[in-house]
């Protein structure tokens, strides 16, 4: 099962009564498949993936008027594979996600963090199409395997979100020596752990969204308000859970709508703990 | 000719109004961040590729496009909205809307080029105010500048506020500031040279590396009183 590969697979979610969302069509991949639930469906991930080569995409449709949440059994272990030596060319493996967001309809995207274990360079991309009415929140964290035995890998991830074709975030961080800004003081300053949220929701009045910041053990964090409908968060530091503390405060503080900010605890307290 | 314009648009005198910006320095000294010349280097570095290289791509992506462009304003607001979403602190946005709009006002006083009316009525038309890389990008333009030349004056800028800043922040003598300047110039150039390859590529596509500590700075400032530089 360490063989690489390039997979797809694709979730199509319509609404039910009152927006619950109904699966209307999902294939599953090598990588992934997703266990449909009442909120939406929690994606399956192999144990086998990523290694250096894999080459893995989702593929996120929420149709109209719908609120879809997805979520993940089991953190995403990026390695660099046990049978491939440092000298046999390219060593990344890359994940993208596309999801689009129809009128009036709702994601919350939520899995378990990202680790980079192994010497892994792995590259997330992901991109999300809102429809003008439509609300989001994303939630994005990755972290350094902390082992001694091996050299620590390269985590990288972007994120870009359009709301009625105009971009509303675009960004990119990076945790892991791979990273020749990971260190700087000016960006991550060595992080282990880093936590982002997005959340975007046309519906809130805009003076509601203001910026915080916080300070939660080791980590450290800031919440700003979007030239667009939206606030992005993002706590670094060691610990996962101080990241997350982080976060808890900001979003007390800069105005994320009660949808959203109950939707991040519930998701925190199901957590795995990495 | 551009030669000379490059340097007079990269030059601290020049009433950009970048002489009153520490783009975060000043926040960084106060928290502890920068304390001496190593920290002090690896902050430049992490603001050079971060917020440097999203400038100076921009700034070129505007100067290789707008002179052909059938439509400079639709070019402008598309820019702008990249800009926006690659700039999530609001205070960060503001100081480089301020920077932008000095520059565009000098240039306007100066020439009557169409672009510069084309960029006031993009932003202001708008209530805004340009973006920094997006008046330089049309400045170097109308200049005469290629892209190459609008990137590292972007990228000059990204680091020379911070790194002039720091010379009064930190009480160092200037030789050292030179001798950083003279370290990460090649670098700069690199970079510039890099961001004028790219600017043709679609703008979505455009670099878009994060620097949250940066932008915690950001916010820190606007909060800190009392103060000595505007970002």
């Amino acid at each position: 099962m360490t063989g690489t590969s390039t997979a797809l697979a694709t979730v199509r979610f319509r609404a039910g009564i009152g927006g619950e969302p109904i699966v209307a069509d999902m294939s599953a991949s090598a990588a992934h498949s997703f266990q449909p639930a009442r909120w939406g469906a929690t994606i399956v991930n192999s144990t086998a993936h990523p290694v250096a080569g894999d080459h893995l995409g989702l593929n996120v449709t929420v149709g109209v008027g719908c609120c879809a949440e997805i979520r993940s059994a089991a953190p995403t272990l990026a390695r660099r594979g046990s049978r491939r030596p440092p000298w046999s060319g390219p060593s990344s493996s890359t994940f993208e996600v596309t999801a689009t967001v129809a009128s009036d309809a709702m994601l919350t995207w939520h899995p378990e963090p990202g680790v980079a274990a192994d010497a892994c360079q792995h590259r997330s991309d992901a991109n999300v199409e809102l429809a003008s009415s439509a609300r989001l929140l994303w939630q994005d964290e990755f972290l350094l395997e902390r082992r001694n035995e091996s050299a620590p890998g390269t985590w990288s991830s972007r994120l870009r979100v359009v709301r009625d074709g105009w971009p509303v975030v675009c960004t990119e961080l990076a945790v892991g020596p791979g990273s020749p800004l990971w260190e700087s003081p000016a960006v991550l300053e060595g992080a282990r752990v880093v936590t982002l949220v997005v959340v975007v929701d046309p519906g809130q009045v805009p003076d509601q969204w203001c910026s915080a910041r916080a300070n939660e053990g080791s980590a450290t964090g800031v919440a700003l308000p979007l030239a667009g409908p939206g606030v992005q968060i993002v706590a670094w530091g060691d610990e996962l859970s101080g990241c997350r503390a982080t976060v808890d405060t900001m979003i007390e503080a800069c105005g994320v709508p009660e949808w959203a900010a109950g939707r991040w605890r519930a998701a925190r307290d199901v957590g795995a703990v990495v | 000719m551009s030669e000379s314009l490059k340097l007079l648009l990269a030059d601290a005198r020049f009433p950009s109004g970048s002489p009153a910006h520490s783009g975060g320095m000043e926040a960084a000294c106060a928290v502890g961040l920068v304390t001496d010349v190593d920290t002090l280097r690896s902050f430049l570095y992490g603001r050079l590729w971060t917020a440097g290289v999203i400038g100076a791509v921009a700034a070129a992506a505007v100067c290789a496009r707008c002179p052909n462009s059938a439509s400079p304003t639709a070019l402008f607001r598309a820019v702008e909205a990249e800009l926006d979403a690659r700039i999530p602190s609001p205070a960060a946005r503001q100081a480089s809307r301020e920077q932008g709009h000095h520059i565009l006002r000098l240039a306007v006083t100066i020439s009557s080029d169409p672009l510069l009316d084309a960029l006031a009525r993009a932003t202001v038309g708008n209530r805004q105010r340009p973006h920094y890389p997006t008046s330089v990008g049309v400045v170097a333009a109308v200049a005469g500048c290629t892209p190459a030349d609008a990137a590292e004056a972007a990228a000059y800028a990204s680091v020379a506020g911070p790194a002039f800043a720091a010379q009064t922040l930190l009480s160092v003598r200037p030789e050292v500031i030179s001798e950083l300047g003279v370290e990460m110039a090649p670098e700069v150039s690199r970079l510039a040279h890099e961001a004028s390859q790219t600017s043709m590529r679609s703008l979505a596509q455009m670099p878009a590396f994060g620097a949250p500590a940066l932008e915690y700075l950001a916010e820190e400032h606007v909060a800190q009183i009392p103060r000595s530089f505007a970002s």
